[in-house]
């Protein structure tokens, strides 16, 4: 699902911006066709400069590229736009805009409101061991000006990339110094940042958070998962979608010390499902268990894995599935009826 | 002195190579766990590395990592203890460092020393860096690469006078070859393996499994295996599963003081769905602890699996037969009617 944005033909440039819209038209007119009534689609911008680190970071969330096939990426050309579908009726719309200096220009030049207009989250990158910081920055603050000006409403979130480079004991540091000077130029956007590494779970938690922003009625699927956790004595529920893997939500009845055991288990099962792809074989079901604790992974919905995390000895497994079996079509109306909405038609 | 007679086992082992061939990252990222991406920066070593296994009380070998600044041979001579219970030299040649012959020479070098101290040594040689664009392109390269080193090898052993029997594997710490190496060689060291894979034997005929395999769930190297063929894919999954269930385990299954999630208990089962035509039926993997820090690891299919309950008891009877096995294998500590000079002290 990989439509490339073409470059208007330089005689169009040369003319004037509206022929230049009129080829974007034509372009966006294909995307238009592409969605369905009851498809909600979301416009996510994932800018920064080049080699940040934002075809790697996309290519293994959505596309199932492992971490160590991602160093033969080149640069990306212009702006690579896909469809990615997430949770039942939900698309994502990701515009993955490359850095090169050459293109960034553009984007606040003539691109300027094709790009930036109609968006629900910027999800800027910075590669935290760049050592053009200025150039970095000024970036970022362009970027910010744009987006206040095509869409006030854009939720912003900032990846600190690239942190396996760093230490251990200075993560923290480094991370807290860029903030302060992020913040300093984000305008009036309430920015979210994260560290990231594609080397371990942080990837997961920051996309995590990002998908759990762009689910509407997302408290509706966790009431509804409450029930379930009181009915089945469990200890946890965890929710994650089928194709990412990213946790959507999670009730946690008795507590547990590790915060960051989901994107965790989202980062374990995705490289087990990864070792699979060369197989015939597809991962279905899962149960885990020892002395202490019994964990079950159920195919709940048709978008999404169900976790269940229980150590208590009386629940019986067989009732378990049952019960979960029994309630599955209840839970695969809420999940999709939380993303239904009537068309979205990008205008200009 | 026969060691074997005294019940010590040998299976220690050297690694041995040129420099920046290899020998450090991938004893470290077998035995001690090491990220993949840190291995490009390990430092030459300028030492010898050694590396104890000793997860089980009845599988314990050391894994010497020796550079090749180290002198072989005032090693040996200054650790008549340590050579005697090695039981395979390791010899790592980087497959991409063309041509062959330096590394085939100081080859040639180290087995000649060897053998001045072990009367027999199982030799291996491990074709590694086998990653890249040039190998997964097609198997001629890697073929051309054996053909070579093969025949370097047998050219510098001839003129030596020196006639050894040597075992060849491809490896790359990328994928499952390394491990599925030192399976191999661990194996034929392994004085207790017929027994094991006898008794993996009759119960796979008997609870109608597939496949089964005998990790090392620590630095996941197949111990033991039933004698039907192997199908790398399927050890591969295997492989998987280990971690997976390691690291779940991890986060659930332990309480903050222990460092330990495998216990008695630990098992685990995966349902698989087949995605080629011909099968409808789906595949089960199933886990259990055999031992500490020994898992069985079974390939089923789902119509084989309804009785579930005969194949856990024939699994407490493989995992009670194999208790016994290592109990008997136990290293006599009091030898009677003995030259006391013959003593192992």
């Amino acid at each position: 699902f990989c439509l490339m944005i073409r470059r208007p033909p330089r005689s169009t440039l040369d003319r004037s911006s509206a022929a230049s819209d009129v080829y974007k038209r034509q372009v966006h007119g294909d995307l238009n066709k592409m969605m369905k009534e009851g498809e909600k689609n979301e416009k996510v911008l994932l800018m920064g400069r080049r080699f940040s680190g934002k075809t790697s970071m996309r290519s293994i969330i959505f596309a199932n590229f492992h971490a160590k096939d991602t160093i033969k990426f080149g640069f990306t050309m212009e702006v690579q736009s896909s469809k990615v579908k997430f949770l039942g009726n939900l698309y994502l719309n990701l515009w993955d805009c490359g850095g090169q200096d050459l293109f960034m220009e553009q984007y606040f030049g003539t691109l300027r409101e094709h790009i930036f207009k109609d968006t629900a989250v910027l999800i800027y990158v910075f590669d935290v061991g760049s050592k053009d910081v200025e150039g970095d920055m000024r970036n970022y603050e362009n970027s910010i000006k744009a987006l206040q000006e095509f869409s006030k409403g854009a939720k912003v979130f900032v990846l600190v990339h690239k942190m396996d480079i760093i230490g251990e004991k200075d993560k923290m540091k480094v991370f807290e110094e860029k903030r302060a000077l992020i913040t300093a130029k984000s305008g009036e956007f309430k920015v979210e940042m994260f560290k990231t590494s594609i080397w371990d779970e942080t990837l997961y938690q920051a996309w995590s958070k990002i998908a759990h922003f762009l689910i509407p009625k997302i408290d509706k699927i966790e009431t509804g998962l409450n029930e379930l956790c009181t009915l089945c004595a469990t200890d946890e529920l965890v929710l994650f979608e089928k194709s990412t893997f990213l946790e959507i939500c999670h009730i946690e009845e008795k507590t547990h010390k590790d915060p960051h055991r989901f994107e965790k288990i989202s980062n374990i099962i995705k490289q087990f499902k990864l070792s699979l792809i060369s197989t015939n074989y597809q991962f279905e079901e899962m149960m885990v268990k020892n002395s202490k604790f019994r964990a079950y992974l159920f195919d709940f919905t048709k978008s999404s894995y169900l976790m269940v995390v229980i150590s208590n000895k009386d629940v019986e497994e067989t009732a378990l599935k049952m019960n979960i079996d029994a309630l599955k079509p209840y839970y695969e109306k809420i999940i999709s009826g939380t993303t239904q909405v009537l068309s979205h038609i990008i205008s200009f | 002195i026969n060691a074997e007679y005294m019940g010590i086992q040998i299976m220690d082992l050297f690694v041995l190579g040129l420099p920046t061939c290899g020998k450090t990252s991938l004893t470290k990222v077998v035995f001690q766990k090491l990220p993949l991406h840190e291995a490009h920066s390990l430092s030459s070593s300028n030492s010898v590395d050694v590396i104890p296994v000793n997860n089980n009380p009845y599988i314990r070998f050391n894994v010497y990592d020796i550079p090749q600044c180290v002198g072989l041979d005032d090693y040996c001579k200054a650790n008549p203890a340590i050579v005697q219970r090695v039981g395979a030299m390791i010899y790592v040649i980087d497959a991409k460092a063309t041509p062959f012959e330096k590394a085939c020479d100081y080859f040639k070098q180290c087995v000649a020393i060897l053998l001045k101290y072990i009367v027999k040594l199982n030799v291996e040689v491990f074709i590694h860096k086998i990653d890249g664009d040039t190998f997964t392109k097609g198997d001629e390269y890697k073929l051309e690469c054996h053909k070579d080193i093969q025949n370097l090898i047998k050219n510098e052993l001839v003129n030596a006078a020196i006639d050894l029997n040597v075992s060849y594997y491809f490896t790359s710490i990328y994928d499952h070859s390394l491990y599925d190496s030192f399976g191999k060689v661990i194996q034929k060291l392994w004085p207790q393996i017929h027994y094991i894979v006898n008794m993996l034997d009759s119960l796979i005929t008997r609870s109608k499994i597939e496949k089964a395999f005998l990790f090392d769930v620590l630095s996941k190297i197949c111990i033991a295996a039933d004698t039907t063929p192997t199908d790398p894919q399927n050890y591969g999954i295997c492989s998987d599963m280990i971690d997976l269930f390691i690291d779940m385990s991890f986060i659930y299954g332990r309480d903050e003081s222990e460092k330990n999630a495998f216990d008695d208990e630990s098992s685990s089962i995966i349902e698989l769905q087949s995605v080629s035509k011909t099968e409808s039926s789906n595949t089960f993997l199933m886990l259990r602890q055999v031992e500490n820090f020994i898992a069985l690891v079974c390939i089923f299919n789902e119509k084989d699996l309804a009785k579930k309950g005969l194949v856990n008891y024939n699994i407490d009877c493989f995992k009670k037969g194999l208790t016994d096995i290592f109990k008997a294998s136990e290293p006599k500590k009091q030898i009677t009617n003995i030259d006391p000079i013959l003593q192992y002290n």
